[in-house]
């Protein structure tokens, strides 16, 4: 399963822009959707998170920005499943924990956005995501680490793991969907899976290899069974879980020919034997979606439904999103280097 | 029997590893006629077969002929790595190379016999936790398991014998007065007697890898990390100090070598602050890890299994002899040193009572001694191992202590709203009077402690090789911890000396008690290093003069430094 | 304050070439320095090796008070551009060069302030010029490594410093 897609093929489906952002003064480069609001946030070299709203209709407006006081590039936003809490980590080596003040009276205005802090990397803090239940929190660094964080009640964090198994640069952790697996990417050219041992502490149960460059991004499937990785080496890989504690490579995808910055899997529109769409971007500019089949046979189909040229006019395109909320897969946010948030509608090609 | 294989580079597992590549710099002399003439440079560099650099001046030079200069090879020191905030901890190559088993074996190939007046007298002191690791590396390839004191035994015969060492001590009579000086300098801090700066929770300093983390990232814990020298430093003192003057050696004519469980232990020694300027000497001249010992005796073919007459003989002698150094004292509590455990008993009456509660895992403890009466907490501890748990100490402690925690961080966020951790506890007063703040924490820096040291034999359990990728990881962590597991057994089995609690109080039984008899050596010895004028009156946990304070304060117990970020730019790693 | 490792204490000089025809023709080009703005109209004009070229000949090197181009370590041949991808490879003094991430990222941040941003550009090190080549290229082309060094105080006066002498194009001063 090789799917060389370096020509625009004629699609089954188009992407149909629906909102476009540039308040942020510099490069946006990450995003996260609310997982039960009407919210996605965005964040930017301009040390700043935005938060925008949409309404049923589909209308989208900039509800608020944070100005964030990280003192550096504010790199990756992840919302905590509740939809309470905004994790943001930047490259002044702090994760940023982030609540609005309960409005003064019922009914009220939302209060401020007040912000506590976690320290303990050493230098740039690259991506920060939160575990299915909330009751984790990761973290990784150029400082080659990933640590996970418990949350406890009243904004108390403990530190429960500081995982050292890269050598190089961490760029990127990603939880599982259900289960307290986590993933992280690396400058080593690999991926790395940890579980906690409930009598001891987290260790890594696999190192997953073969990418041939810097492993910039991690999507599990919705499903839990798959987890793509996104690479410099221009190809996205595809492992399946085997068993349970085996992950074991099942696919290669191609159709970006400079970096691939960003995959994220999304629940798609539920035929039978669906396995959600996979988005990616990066360097080139392009944003490709892939249908993902999981027949009975035990095999993992791909093909490729959509694909756009030039998303942010000439720039780099650093992060793609889909909307995890019922209802709304069909919604993708993308974040460029041309300071702007664009927002996308996947929809059938009459 | 079978030992480790060697100990190299890749094997070190100190659990706080250094995070980039070493910027030390290299200092430059230039010549004054470097740069006279931009644009007119003409040398170039050449390597030769033997990798040394050459600077060769291919034309252009004065006379015309082409000429070439060796050019220097860069030197790094320990005292570099303490003193630059590139890496959290120390570059392991330069470790190796400045203090190892093969610079013992140098000294010993070239030291003067012992009638020449330049002969320096060999002194090995080795840590509980090396001895640990050497009886159950021998137990698991032995019908009998082999107890610390039997290793202790046949180790001296071969320290002697073989690798010519004269003298041959374990680190606990050290670790005793360690601990002494340790509960001393915490009822200082709690009466507010110290300085201002001594401040509670009191943290312990055994572990250079936690205090060299705290030196270079968290100035913050300075102020908090006790002032009271390791084991190691204290048999320094002891060594070069006590014994070398009852030898009628200065501290230069002694060459000392200890044995640990830790590589961070090399950079302890190397601080400036052990360097002695009057005889240029360290208080501890080499440190070498447990793995590093057996390769010597490896190269020697010396054999540990085999027994050596009288090794089982009752430590205790039939009178005290003041003559020697007590040996193999134990001390319950941890086997990282007993830190916590000295200060409990301390404060453990009859009218209290002591719970004790795990965090997670046995690494991390709290132990709360409460006033069965009135309920109150008397005293509240914790141990806490391994670099994950000693994050969270430092979390916990600046809060408490209301420290900003983090280089640098102050005002960092002044421009939002800091979310106080007082307003989300607003109005639970009872719970804040129930979690009290640490008085003392155990802090070391690998999991397990340092049974688990990086300088440590490797594990003898033989891992299943046909299994298939994730499940041999998981049998390989499992291997280890249980190796950990029967280290730490064989640290506390069969011990000559078994205590039923420990004891800091005078000299008064008629039996043989060996902490007495310690406490004991311990004052004899404080009296002949600090001469206080009321002579032999003093204890160890008494006040004496100044003069003797100021005596005490200098052989045992030392200071930290905060490690500022001093990187220019072009050795910006990035 | 350290001192600074000199990697290659006394390198080679080289002549400069003359300033290249094209950017002595206009000396209003769109690129003569980063403070004038670039317009609409260059959006689809082509740019010469040559252009890109004389942007970085005059970066001074971060350990010598000499030019790149002055050291050999940029020059117009190894300088390619294909519609909007440019890419630019330069020969360190030494094949141990210390200062190769340094001199890389100059260039970069030289490209990145002056060029259009419909460009794309890559930066590496001659194949073979180095003991660490791939590392090298790896970290000069991780735009998030470079994004994080740019905002690295210490750093980015290092590189002001080499490029305060960019805008001189291969003219004397």
């Amino acid at each position: 399963m090789d799917s060389d897609v370096l020509m625009d093929h004629n699609t089954e489906f188009q992407l149909m822009q629906v909102a476009e952002f540039s308040n942020h003064e510099e490069r946006v480069w990450h995003l996260a959707w609310n997982p039960t609001r009407p919210l996605l946030a965005s964040c930017s070299s301009d040390k700043s998170v935005n938060l925008y709203h949409y309404d049923t209709t589909g209308k989208f407006e900039q509800a608020t920005s944070i100005s964030t006081g990280h003192s550096k590039t504010v790199r990756a936003v992840a919302w905590a499943p509740s939809g309470k809490t905004l994790a943001t980590a930047s490259f002044d080596s702090q994760v940023g924990i982030w609540e609005q003040e309960e409005p003064e009276e019922e009914g009220g205005a939302p209060g401020e956005w007040e912000c506590t802090i976690l320290e303990g990397h050493e230098n740039e803090c690259k991506c920060v995501a939160y575990s299915s239940s909330g009751t984790l929190l990761a973290t990784c660094s150029r400082d080659k680490t990933v640590w996970v964080w418990e949350v406890q009640p009243d904004s108390e964090f403990e530190c429960v793991g500081v995982l050292m198994e890269h050598t190089q640069d961490v760029k990127c952790v990603a939880w599982h969907p259900t289960e307290e697996i986590l993933a992280s990417a690396s400058y080593d050219d690999t991926i790395r899976l940890y579980v906690d041992d409930p009598d001891e502490d987290w260790y890594a149960f696999q190192v997953l290899s073969g990418h041939e460059s810097t492993v910039w991004s991690l999507a599990f499937s919705p499903c839990g069974k798959y987890l793509a990785s996104a690479s410099d080496d221009l190809t996205i890989r595809l492992w399946r879980r085997a068993a349970q504690f085996k992950w074991e490579p099942i696919g290669m995808l191609r159709g970006h020919d400079r970096t691939i910055f960003s995959v994220s899997w999304g629940l798609g529109n539920g035929d039978g034997e669906n396995a959600g769409w996979l988005a990616s971007t990066g360097s080139d500019g392009k944003i490709n979606v892939w249908e993902m089949k999981a027949p009975e046979n035990g095999t993992l189909d791909s093909k490729l439904i959509a694909t756009l040229r030039d998303a942010h006019s000439v720039s780099d395109v650093n992060c793609v999103a889909w909307n995890p909320r019922p209802g709304l897969g069909d919604l993708l946010a993308t974040a460029g280097d041309d300071c702007s948030v664009r927002v996308w509608r996947i929809t059938g090609v009459a | 029997m079978t030992f480790s294989g060697a100990l190299t580079l890749t094997d070190l597992n100190d659990f706080i590893t250094p995070s980039q590549a070493c910027i030390k710099p290299v200092e430059e002399v230039k010549r004054p006629e470097d740069y006279k003439e931009p644009g007119a440079a003409s040398t170039a560099i050449h390597v030769d077969s033997a990798g040394s650099y050459y600077e060769v001046t291919a034309n252009g030079s004065l006379n015309g002929v082409s000429s070439s200069r060796k050019l220097e090879t860069a030197q790094i020191s320990l005292n570099d790595c303490l003193a630059c905030s590139g890496c959290i901890t120390s570059a392991e190559s330069v470790l190796i190379t400045m203090q190892s088993h093969e610079e013992v074996f140098n000294f010993l190939s070239t030291n003067p016999p012992r009638t020449s007046p330049e002969h320096r007298i060999p002194v090995l002191s080795i840590s509980p936790q090396s001895l640990a690791s050497l009886s159950a590396s021998l137990s698991s390839s032995s019908s009998a398991s082999i107890s610390i004191s039997q290793v202790l035994r046949r180790l001296r015969v071969i320290c002697k014998n073989d690798l010519g060492f004269t003298h041959v001590y374990d680190t606990t009579f050290a670790r005793h007065i360690a601990l002494l000086e340790h509960a001393q300098e915490f009822s200082e801090r709690r009466a507010g007697t110290g300085s201002a700066e001594n401040k509670l929770p009191m943290l312990s300093s055994a572990c250079p890898g936690w205090v060299c983390y705290a030196e270079k990232t968290h100035a913050e814990m300075l102020p908090f990390i006790s002032r009271s020298k390791s084991p190691q430093q204290v048999m320094g003192t002891l060594v070069k100090h006590w014994l070398g003057e009852k030898w009628g050696k200065k501290p230069h004519q002694i060459y000392h070598v200890t044995v640990m469980p830790c590589y961070d232990k090399k950079l302890e020694a190397s601080r400036q602050d052990f360097y002695n300027d009057l005889y240029s000497t360290r208080d501890v001249d080499c440190v070498i890890t447990t793995g590093e010992l057996e390769l010597m005796m490896r190269a020697r073919n010396s054999d540990l299994s085999a027994s050596v007459p009288d090794e089982e003989r009752h430590l205790s002698p039939s009178e005290p002899n003041f003559d020697d150094l007590p040996e193999l004292l134990s001390h319950p509590g941890s086997s990282s040193g007993s830190y916590l455990q000295s200060l409990i008993s301390e404060y453990l009456t009859d009218g209290s009572e002591l719970s004790t509660r795990t965090i997670r895992n046995a690494d991390y403890e709290e132990h709360v001694i409460t006033n069965k009466s009135t309920g109150n907490v008397v005293f509240k501890g914790a141990k806490c191992y391994g670099f994950r748990n000693l994050q969270n100490v430092v979390r916990k402690v600046g809060k408490e202590a209301g420290v900003q925690i983090g280089r640098g961080a102050a005002g960092r966020l002044s421009s939002v709203r800091t979310k106080r951790n007082m307003s989300s506890r607003g109005g639970k007063n009872a719970e804040v009077e129930k979690d009290k703040a640490y008085d003392y924490v155990e802090v070391m820096a690998c999991p397990s402690g340092c049974v688990n040291g990086g300088g440590q034999l490797k594990s003898q359990i033989t891992r299943s090789q046909n299994q298939d990728n994730a499940e041999e990881t998981s049998e390989a962590r499992w291997g280890d911890k249980e190796w950990t597991k029967r280290v730490e057994e064989a640290y506390w089995h069969n011990l000559p000396t078994p205590p039923p609690s420990p004891s800091f109080s005078p000299v008064s039984a008629e039996t043989y008690d060996p902490h007495v008899f310690a406490n004991e050596f311990a004052r004899r010895i404080l009296v002949d290093l600090c001469k206080p004028h009321n002579g032999a009156e003093s204890a160890w946990r008494t006040r004496m003069d100044a003069d003797a304070e100021k005596m005490r304060a200098s052989l045992f117990r030392t200071q930290y430094r905060a490690v500022e970020s001093n990187v220019v730019g072009l050795q910006v790693n990035w | 304050m350290q001192d600074v490792p000199v990697y290659n204490a006394n390198p080679t000089v080289f002549a400069p070439s003359k300033p290249s025809k094209s950017s002595l023709l206009s000396a209003h080009s769109l690129w003569w320095d980063e403070e004038l703005d670039v317009k609409a109209e260059s959006e689809d004009e082509e740019i010469k090796p040559d252009e890109i070229f004389d942007l970085i000949r005059s970066i001074t090197d971060p350990e010598h008070p000499l030019t790149l181009e002055q050291l050999a370590v940029v020059s117009s041949p190894q300088v390619a551009v294909s519609g909007n991808f440019v890419n630019v490879e330069f020969t360190p003094t030494v094949p141990h060069c210390g200062m190769s991430a340094i001199i890389g990222l100059s260039i970069r941040v030289r490209l990145l302030r002056s060029l259009p941003n419909r460009f794309k550009v890559d930066v590496r090190v001659k194949p073979g010029s180095h003991n660490s080549e791939n590392s090298v290229n790896k970290q000069l082309n991780d735009k998030e490594r470079v994004a994080a060094a740019l905002e690295n105080d210490s750093l980015i006066d290092v590189v002001e410093k080499c490029l305060s002498t960019a805008g001189r194009r291969g003219q004397t001063p």
